[in-house]
């Protein structure tokens, strides 16, 4: 195996890991939903197909990542193709899934698994081809998700912070609120105001990483969303941006290998 | 400036002599196509109320929405829900939540409906009476869309039932 084959190999493990740990960090919180509310009271809506609908298949499909752990201990080619099929299975049978469709997680965890698997079926490549389509993907799948985020909030009630004070600051449980509340004496509504453009501002420069060199891009883009895990108060937030910074921070393993025109 | 533009990836990846794979390209068009559809989110009214109606689970059959799941949307719009054990009429004028009046309202940043699924209080649609009451209200520049749904007790199940709205695109 060459230097470069394992490197790649290694890239694979760390983007899969932060997956797996992203995907795992809301194990407390999917504990209590899954078997207490989920068991105990099922809910049905005939939109979603049967299958669809069954708690257990949200069970399962929450647990299934497991199975990737072998292949992050002792990868191969083809460990690391099984593992990412498997993720890309359980991110798309949960975007799909009445109990779970709504989380954020999946649908960054669903174009974070395709490029994975497409990693690992390319991952025996030593070309420089290779490593610069690899780069761009991680950030087009980047700039995708944030753009979206970005233009939905183009909108009165996120201009205005009117959503933001809703559903952060006029809750006692928004703790970075009430530190900002402690620190400046102004309106909340003024602040949530501040704190939405903020957040809209941090979106739009993350929808821009495409057109960013890649080791600049990663860096500030990795920074940028832990500043969005301390503006959204909750840690569970590194469940939809933990494998994107995966997938990022982890292309900087190649920064040893002269890559034309990034040196 | 040219030194700059060089070292993109996306320059790189499509100068740097090499083979492309058709994954390659496959996931390129995908990712390209979801960025055109949420530019479009922007300016075109159509679209604008095809992501509300993802958003209240009303896109016209699932294997649409389904495929418009993959399009990255999260924690888009103002979203609005108010539940009530009391039938509701149109838009609803509470803004305060009273469990004990039966009556809830809330703010939620994406997908308004998961407020019957995704939370830690399905018990509340099992308790006391067999029926209760959802309004939805999902606004984005110009478009508006509200919904309502019954939520309703058989046996041991909770049955979300469309009642105005849904499924009309």
């Amino acid at each position: 195996m060459s230097k470069i084959e394992f490197t790649n190999l290694q890239i694979l493990r760390v983007a899969m890991g932060a997956w797996f740990f992203g995907w795992f960090i809301r194990f407390q919180y999917f504990k209590t939903y899954l078997f207490t509310f989920i068991e105990r009271y099922p809910i049905t809506f005939d939109f979603f197909p049967g299958f669809l609908q069954q708690g257990e298949v949200s069970m399962v499909v929450f647990f299934l990542p497991i199975l990737i752990v072998p292949a992050l201990q002792i990868p191969s080619q083809r460990r690391m193709i099984v593992a990412s099929m498997t993720l890309l299975v359980t991110a798309t049978i949960s975007m799909l899934h009445l109990d779970t469709y709504n989380d954020a997680t999946n649908v960054t965890c669903f174009w974070s698994a395709i490029w994975l698997l497409w990693f690992s079926v390319n991952c025996h490549r030593t070309d420089v081809a290779f490593r610069t389509q690899a780069r761009f993907l991680v950030q087009l799948i980047v700039t995708v998700i944030f753009v979206g985020g970005f233009v939905g909030k183009i909108t009165p009630a996120y201009l205005s912070g009117q959503a933001w004070f809703e559903m952060f600051m006029s809750k006692d449980s928004y703790f970075f609120g009430s530190v900002l509340r402690g620190l400046i004496d102004a309106d909340p509504r003024l602040l949530s105001r501040y704190l939405s453009w903020g957040m809209i501002f941090a979106e739009g420069c993350m929808g821009l990483m495409i057109l960013v060199p890649y080791r600049l891009g990663a860096i500030c883009a990795s920074v940028l969303m832990l500043l969005m895990l301390l503006m959204s108060n909750t840690v569970l937030i590194l469940s939809v941006l933990g494998c994107l910074i995966g997938m990022m921070l982890s292309l900087l393993m190649w920064r040893d290998i002269d890559l034309e025109g990034d040196r | 400036m040219r030194d700059y533009i060089a070292k993109l990836p996306l320059v790189q990846c499509f100068t740097v002599q090499g083979r492309r794979t058709p994954g390659f390209y496959a996931i390129t068009l995908a990712l390209g196509l979801a960025l055109v559809l949420q530019c479009l989110k922007l300016i075109h009214p159509a679209t604008q109320q095809s992501f509300l109606k993802q958003f209240h689970c009303q896109t016209r059959s699932f294997a649409v929405w389904s495929l418009r799941q993959t399009v990255p949307s999260m924690y888009s719009f103002e979203n609005q829900v108010w539940w009530s054990r009391a039938p509701l009429d149109g838009r609803p004028t509470f803004t305060q939540s009273d469990l004990d009046a039966g009556r809830y309202h809330v703010w939620l940043n994406h997908f308004p409906l998961h407020f019957v699924t995704y939370n830690f209080y399905r018990d509340l649609f099992f308790m006391e009476s067999d029926e209760s009451y959802l309004h939805l209200e999902s606004s984005f520049q110009h478009q508006n869309l509200s919904s309502s749904y019954k939520l309703e007790r058989d046996h041991d199940v909770v049955r979300i039932i469309p009642m105005r709205g849904a499924g009309d695109e």
